[in-house]
């Protein structure tokens, strides 16, 4: 997912104002941070499902319950903001074809219905993908305009 | 699930739909800034070094 980390936090912003919309958005989009080792990358591998990306803490359900707690002492709107953006990361990411580890620390597998592609070019040329992206984008943009 | 794409000869074909792709991301950014302000940049602040990365690594990808 590429501009759906964005567009989906902001469409439950839309549904739920309540929520803090830059909690939700730094939430939805922190996990991006061990992105770094794939870019920094020399050579692109033949296999792309066994990049470091996606496969570290940041990408679990678990290290955004955990930073909930320290944060709900701060505000409890904030924590509750940015806990349902970083699932929102983490959820819509397992529906690529490498899943994620959505029971760690219990398990280091990978979950997921894996209906996406997973590597970044076949990503942005697949139509199908361009379909339901660029349709979550017009739902944020009605969302932005509306609040 | 992957499949090969010969990218400049793809990238010809499609020019309107690569312009619909970056033209979605730059709206939405702008619409971002609109509504967050200065706290826009507490959020791209972290990802300016890789979209800075990300940048020079498809440059280098569609040139091969």
């Amino acid at each position: 997912m590429i501009l759906a980390h964005i567009t989906v936090p902001l469409i439950l912003y839309g549904f739920f104002p309540q929520l803090h919309l830059l909690s939700l958005l730094l939430g939805a989009n922190i996990s991006s941070l061990d992105a770094l080792p794939t870019l920094i990358r020399k050579k692109t591998p033949k296999n792309p499902l066994a990049e470091t990306h996606a496969a570290t803490v940041l990408h679990t359900l678990f290290f955004f319950i955990v930073l909930f707690i320290p944060i709900y002492v701060f505000n409890p709107i904030v924590a509750l903001s940015f806990m349902i953006g970083g699932f929102t990361h983490v959820l819509l990411d397992c529906l690529d074809e490498k899943g994620r580890m959505l029971l760690y620390p219990l398990s280091k597998k990978f979950y997921g219905p894996k209906i996406l592609t997973y590597d970044f070019w076949t990503y942005v040329t697949d139509k199908k993908i361009f379909l339901l992206e660029s349709s979550l984008f017009v739902a944020a943009c009605i969302v932005l305009f509306i609040r | 699930m992957s499949v090969k794409v010969d990218l400049k000869k793809w990238g010809r074909g499609n020019s309107l739909y690569i312009a619909a792709w970056i033209g979605m991301g730059i709206t939405l950014f702008i619409l971002l800034v609109l509504k967050l302000r200065l706290d826009i940049l507490i959020l791209i602040g972290p990802f300016i070094p890789y979209l800075i990365i990300s940048l020079v690594r498809i440059r280098q990808e569609l040139k091969r």
